[in-house]
C-alpha cells in the first residue's frame, strides 16, 4: 500500500493490499450529510467526491498499510505506522471516549445533557455522520479524532493513494487536486493544516464546533492559546518532517530537506489563529443579531480572554500596572491571536511590513473598540471588524505562506518581540505563543544549521518552559486531570515581568551566535 | 507572614466580649416610628468640624467615647476623619488614573474628582452652601450625619432645646442620629452607594475596594463617640435589632441603587457590580469546587446576583405582612431577571423600584414592632437553619455568620436568662475561622478572593451553631 524503494514487492504487503484493495473497492458508496462540501471537480470529469467515513482501524489501520513499520532496508514515502503512533499514543484517539468517562459524565451532570449523544460535543471530539455515509465498522463511539477527521472523510483516494497499480497517476496528481478530486486533505499546505486544527482549537462556528460558556463552566477545559507546530508535535506527530524523510522520498517528493518547516508552520499558523479567531467572533456577532432570545443577542463570554475575568483578585496587581484600554473592568477579548504579528508581517511583507502593521493596529482597534464598547460587547460592531480582520489575516496566512521559510535569525527576532509589543505585559496566552515559537525556530536553526547546543540559550528554554509550562500534555497515558490542575496553575502563576527578563537573556545569548 | 483578618470580622468578637453588660433593664422603650430622611439637598449652610471642636463642648480630650469628647474620639479614632486625606495617597491617585482613563499620573487629583468627594467628604458637596470654617479636608465630619447645623448650632446647647419636638429639630437640619433606621440610611447612602456615589465595577476594577455593608457589624466596630448603654436603653434587643434593621435599609438601598443603575443614560449593563465578585473573579481550578456544587438553577456559569444584600431577607421571620411578602416575591424575580446575559434593563428598574418600595413599608412595621425574645429565638432557630446559604457561597455563609452573632447578642441582652447558650460564642468563632481560611495565606488586602471557600467545613459549624442552640433551634 505504499510506494516503496527497495525490494519492491515483498509478498505479504502485496497480499495485503490486493486484499484492502478488493475490500475498498466493494464498499458502497455514501451519500453523507452534514459534512463539508468538497470543491467541485474541475472541468466536470467526474462528479465531485462523496463523503464517506472509513473506521480508522479497519480502514488505516490494517497490517500492510499503516499499522507498523517497515523494515529497516524498505524506505517507503510514509512511515507505515501512524495508525499505530495515533492508536497507541495520540489523545486524538479517545478523544470521543473521554465523553463517557469521568470527566465526561461530570459535565453531563452539570450541563443537564448527554455528552456523549449531542453534536455540539461529538463535532470535534469524534465524528458527526450520516449513518449511510461510513462504513459497517465505524463505532461513533469508539471513534475519536480518526483518520478521517484531517485527512478527509472521502472513500474515492483510500483506493488510488495506495494501489501500486495507480501509484504513478496518483504521485502525477499536485496535492490540491488530491484534495479537489479525491478529497485526501493537502495536510502538506500549512495553511490548510493550521485551519483544520484550529477549526477544533480555536473555534470553527460554520462546522459547529465551538466550546461555549456554559461548557467551561460545567468543566471543559480551557482551550490555551493554538500554535500549529508544537501542537502538532505533542500529538505526537505521526508524520516525518521533510528533512526526516530519505533522501529518496525527499526527491520523489520534491521536498526540501534544508527548509525551516516547522518555523513556516509557527508563521503561517499564526496568520490562520487569527482568522480563524476572528472568523468565529464574526460568526458568533452576526449569530447574535439574527437571535431572537434577549441572552442570544449578547456575545457567549467563551469569546472573551478567560483570564480577563477569571483570575483572584489581589492588590496591588499587574493587571491595574498594565491599565485598561476602555472601561476598568470591560471583559477583554484574548490577545494571544495577535502576539507574533509582528515578525510574520515582517516575514509577509518586507518593505510594506511597517505600513501593514499599521493596518493591523487599526483593524485590532477596532475590534476592541466593538467588544469594549459595552458588556460583553456590541455584536453590531464587533462582527464587521472581525470580519475585516479576519480577511487581512487571510492574506497575511497567503503572504507569509509564500515567503516563510529559511531566513537565519528568526529565532533571535522572535525573542526580540516583547520590546517591540506595544503591550506592555504579555499575558499567559500571549507569552506562550512567543515562547513556543522561539523554541520551535530556535531548535529547527540548530539542527539545520547543525549547530553545537546555546548553553545560554539552553538555560533560558528550560527557565520559560518551566515558567509556562510549554510540554503539552501529549500521549494518551497522561492524566487528564492532573495536567489541567498543573496547567492552570501555571497560569495562575504567570508572571509577566520575569518572562520579559527571561526572553531578553534568552535574545541576548542568540545575538551571541 | 501575618494573616490579615477580613476587614469586616476585626472587631466583632471584640463586640462579643463589650456585649456582655448584664446590668438591669429599664423598661423597653419602643421609638414611635421611623425618624424623618433627609432628601437630597439643602440649603442649610454647613458650618465645618472646628464649630464643634471647642474644649468646653465636644472637645474634651477625654477618654474614647466620653461625654463631652465627641470630636476628639471622631478625631483620633474615626476613619471617617481621614476620608479625605486617604485620596491623597498613591493607589487613589491610580484609581482615579485607571477610572478616568488619564493618559498620565499627573491630573490623577482622587481629592478632586466630585465622585470620590461624595463620600470622601460630603454628598452635594459643589452645590453645598459652606460656612467660612468649613473645610472639605475634614473629611466626612459632624454635619454629615447630625445635618448641617447653621440654625442648629447655635440652639442645641440651650437649655430649651430638651424641649423641642423632633420635627422642631429637623426643620432646624438637626438628624436624628439616635433613630436605628434613620441612621442606617444615612451610612447606607455612602456605605451601599447611591445613584450619583455608585462604587460600581468599573471603579472596583480601577482599584476601589468592593461595599460589603453590614449595619450592626459596623456598629459594632465603629469608634463609638456615644455609649453603648444609652444605646441598649432605647432599644433593650439593640444588636438583633440593628441587625434586622440594617438588613431591611441595606436591602432598599441596594434595590434603590439597582433601579439607579438601570435607568441611569448611557450606563454600562448589565452593571457587573450587581453579582458576586468571586462569582467570576476566582483562578480556575481542577479539582473544581464550583463544578461539585452545581450552579443553583441558573445556567453553568451565570454569575448569581445579589449575594450580599438580599440572601437573609427570607430569614427574617415568616412571610406575615404584606410588605414582605411583595418584597420576596419582587426578589425572586430580580434573582431570576438577573441571572440571564442580558437582563430587560426597563423591567430590572421596575421590579427593583416595587420591591424597593414594599421594602420601606416592611422597615415601617418593623421600626415599630416591640422587642421580642421569642420573636428572636425564632429568628435564631430560622437563621440556623439556613444550610442553603452556607452551601450558596461566601458572601451569603458571612451575612449568615453576622446575623447569628448580631441576633444571639441581642437576644442575650434581651433576656439574660434564657438568652445565653452555652458554647455558642465558640462554635460561631470556628464559624468565622473557616470563613476566614476561605482567603489564601499570607493575605494582604480586602481585595483578595475567597478563593479557598469550603462549604463542607462551614456547613460542620453550622450544626454545631444549631446544637448549642438545642431547644431553641431544631435541628432540620
Amino acid at each position: 500500500m505504499k510506494v516503496m524503494f527497495t525490494n519492491p514487492f515483498p509478498r505479504k504487503r502485496v497480499a495485503a493490499g490486493a486484499l484492502a484493495w478488493v475490500v475498498l473497492t466493494c464498499l458502497t458508496w455514501g451519500n453523507g450529510q452534514g459534512q463539508p462540501a468538497p470543491r467541485p471537480a474541475a472541468g466536470g470529469d467526474r462528479p465531485g467526491p462523496q463523503p464517506y467515513y472509513t473506521a480508522a482501524r479497519q480502514g488505516c489501520g490494517r497490517a500492510g498499510c499503516h499499522a507498523s513499520p517497515p523494515a529497516k532496508d524498505e524506505e517507503f514515502v510514509c512511515r507505515c505506522d501512524e495508525y499505530a503512533r495515533w492508536a497507541e499514543n495520540d489523545k486524538h484517539a479517545d478523544a470521543t471516549r473521554v465523553l463517557s468517562g469521568p470527566y465526561g459524565r461530570k459535565m453531563a451532570r452539570v450541563l443537564g445533557y448527554d455528552v456523549t449523544r449531542t453534536e455540539a460535543c461529538l463535532r470535534c471530539h469524534g465524528v458527526v455522520t450520516d449513518p449511510a455515509a461510513r462504513d459497517r465498522n465505524f463505532s461513533a463511539e469508539d471513534e475519536g479524532v480518526g483518520c478521517c477527521a484531517c485527512h478527509g472523510a472521502y472513500k474515492d483516494w483510500y483506493d488510488p493513494h495506495g494501489s501500486y497499480l495507480q501509484a504513478d497517476k496518483w504521485r502525477r496528481l499536485t496535492n490540491a487536486e488530491k484534495e479537489r478530486r479525491y478529497g485526501m486533505t493537502d495536510l502538506w499546505d500549512p495553511t490548510r493544516r493550521a485551519a483544520l486544527c484550529a477549526s477544533c482549537h480555536i473555534g470553527n462556528f460554520e462546522e459547529g464546533k465551538f466550546v461555549t460558556h456554559e461548557m467551561y463552566a460545567a468543566g471543559h477545559p480551557p482551550l490555551p492559546g493554538f500554535e500549529a507546530a508544537t501542537f502538532g508535535d505533542a500529538m505526537p506527530r505521526h508524520w516525518q518532517l521533510a528533512r526526516e524523510k530519505p533522501a529518496r522520498v525527499r526527491a520523489l517528493l520534491g521536498l526540501d530537506g534544508q527548509e525551516h518547516e516547522q518555523t513556516r508552520l509557527v508563521l503561517v499558523g499564526a496568520a490562520v489563529s487569527l482568522r480563524e479567531s476572528m472568523r468565529l467572533l464574526a460568526r458568533q456577532s452576526a449569530a447574535c443579531l439574527e437571535s431572537e432570545d434577549p441572552d442570544g443577542k449578547v456575545l457567549d463570554y467563551a469569546n472573551f480572554d478567560c483570564a480577563s475575568c477569571h483570575h483572584d483578585l489581589k492588590a496591588p496587581r499587574w493587571r491595574q500596572r498594565r491599565g485598561f484600554p476602555g472601561v476598568p473592568g470591560q471583559v477583554l477579548p484574548a490577545s494571544w491571536p495577535v502576539a507574533l504579528m509582528a515578525p510574520v508581517i515582517e516575514r509577509a511583507y518586507g518593505e510594506d511590513a511597517a505600513r501593514q502593521a499599521e493596518v493591523l493596529r487599526r483593524h485590532w482597534e477596532q475590534v476592541e473598540a466593538g467588544l469594549l464598547s459595552r458588556p460583553y460587547g456590541d455584536p453590531a460592531k464587533v462582527g464587521p471588524a472581525a470580519e475585516a480582520l479576519a480577511r487581512w489575516a487571510d492574506d497575511l496566512a497567503v503572504a507569509v505562506g509564500r515567503r516563510a521559510s529559511d531566513r537565519p535569525g528568526i529565532a533571535r527576532a522572535l525573542a526580540r518581540l516583547p520590546r517591540r509589543t506595544s503591550d506592555p505585559a504579555p499575558d499567559y496566552d500571549s507569552a506562550r505563543q512567543i515562547a513556543w515559537a522561539v523554541s520551535v525556530a530556535y531548535r529547527e536553526e540548530q539542527h539545520l544549521g547543525r549547530k553545537a547546543p546555546n548553553p545560554r540559550a539552553e538555560q533560558a528554554l528550560t527557565s520559560l518552559a518551566g515558567q509556562l509550562k510549554l510540554a503539552l500534555p501529549s500521549g494518551r497515558k497522561t492524566d487528564l486531570s492532573a495536567g489541567l490542575a498543573d496547567a492552570l496553575r501555571a497560569r495562575r502563576a504567570h508572571d509577566p515581568e520575569r518572562f520579559r527578563q527571561t526572553l531578553a537573556e534568552l535574545a541576548e545569548s542568540l545575538g551571541d551566535e | 507572614m501575618q494573616r490579615t483578618l477580613p476587614v469586616l470580622f476585626t472587631l466583632s468578637v471584640v463586640m462579643a466580649a463589650v456585649a456582655g453588660d448584664e446590668g438591669a433593664r429599664p423598661t423597653p422603650v419602643v421609638p414611635a416610628g421611623a425618624a424623618p430622611r433627609r432628601e437630597e439637598g439643602t440649603d442649610l449652610q454647613y458650618q465645618g468640624v472646628t464649630t464643634c471642636a471647642a474644649a468646653a463642648c465636644h472637645n474634651g480630650n477625654g477618654p474614647r467615647g466620653s461625654k463631652g469628647s465627641e470630636y476628639t474620639t471622631w478625631l483620633a479614632h474615626d476613619p471617617h476623619s481621614r476620608a479625605y486625606a486617604v485620596l491623597s495617597e498613591p493607589r487613589s491617585r491610580a484609581m482615579v488614573e485607571n477610572y478616568r482613563r488619564l493618559k498620565t499620573p499627573q491630573g490623577a487629583r482622587a481629592d478632586k474628582d466630585p465622585l470620590c468627594l461624595g463620600c470622601h467628604v460630603q454628598p452635594s458637596l459643589p452645590d453645598l452652601r459652606r460656612g467660612e470654617r468649613f473645610s472639605a479636608a475634614d473629611g466626612v465630619g459632624c454635619e454629615v450625619c447630625h445635618g448641617p447645623a447653621e440654625k442648629w448650632l447655635p440652639r442645641h446647647y440651650r437649655n430649651d432645646w430638651r424641649g423641642l419636638s423632633q420635627a422642631d429639630k429637623w426643620a432646624l437640619g438637626w438628624a436624628d442620629t439616635r433613630d436605628l433606621g434613620a441612621r442606617a440610611e444615612t451610612c447606607a447612602g455612602c456605605h451601599v452607594g447611591r445613584g450619583d456615589a455608585d462604587v460600581n465595577h468599573a471603579l472596583i476594577a480601577a482599584g476601589h475596594p468592593r461595599l460589603r455593608f453590614e449595619y450592626a457589624n459596623y456598629l459594632a466596630r465603629y469608634p463609638r463617640h456615644w455609649r453603648l448603654s444609652d444605646e441598649r436603653r432605647r432599644y433593650p434587643d439593640f444588636e438583633a435589632r440593628a441587625w434586622e434593621v440594617g438588613q431591611l435599609v441595606s436591602a432598599g438601598a441596594a434595590l434603590e441603587l439597582l433601579q439607579a443603575r438601570a435607568t441611569r443614560p448611557g450606563a454600562t449593563w448589565p452593571e457587573f457590580a450587581e453579582y458576586e465578585c468571586a462569582a467570576c473573579h476566582h483562578d480556575l481550578q481542577e479539582p473544581s469546587e464550583r463544578q461539585e456544587r452545581g450552579f443553583g438553577g441558573r445556567r453553568p456559569g451565570a454569575p448569581p446576583w445579589g449575594t450580599w444584600y438580599y440572601p437573609l431577607l427570607p430569614t427574617l421571620g415568616p412571610a406575615r405582612g404584606e410588605s414582605q411578602t411583595e418584597t420576596l416575591a419582587a426578589l425572586d424575580e430580580l434573582h431570576t431577571l438577573m441571572a440571564r446575559r442580558a437582563p430587560d434593563q426597563a423591567r430590572a428598574a421596575r421590579t427593583a423600584g416595587r420591591a424597593a418600595a414594599s421594602l420601606r413599608r416592611w422597615l415601617t412595621a418593623r421600626e415599630s414592632a416591640e422587642a421580642d425574645a421569642r420573636r428572636l429565638e425564632g429568628l435564631l432557630s430560622g437563621l440556623a437553619a439556613a444550610d442553603d446559604l452556607i452551601m450558596a457561597n461566601w458572601e451569603g455563609a458571612a451575612q449568615l455568620y453576622l446575623g447569628l452573632g448580631a441576633v444571639s447578642r441581642g437576644l442575650r441582652d434581651l433576656d439574660p436568662a434564657s438568652g445565653e447558650r452555652p458554647g455558642l460564642a465558640t462554635s460561631l468563632q470556628g464559624l468565622r475561622r473557616d470563613l476566614d481560611g476561605a482567603f489564601p495565606e499570607g493575605r494582604e488586602s480586602p481585595y483578595d478572593s475567597p478563593n479557598q471557600f469550603d462549604p463542607s467545613a462551614l456547613q460542620q459549624d453550622l450544626r454545631r451553631v444549631r446544637r448549642c442552640l438545642k431547644g431553641v433551634a431544631p435541628e432540620r
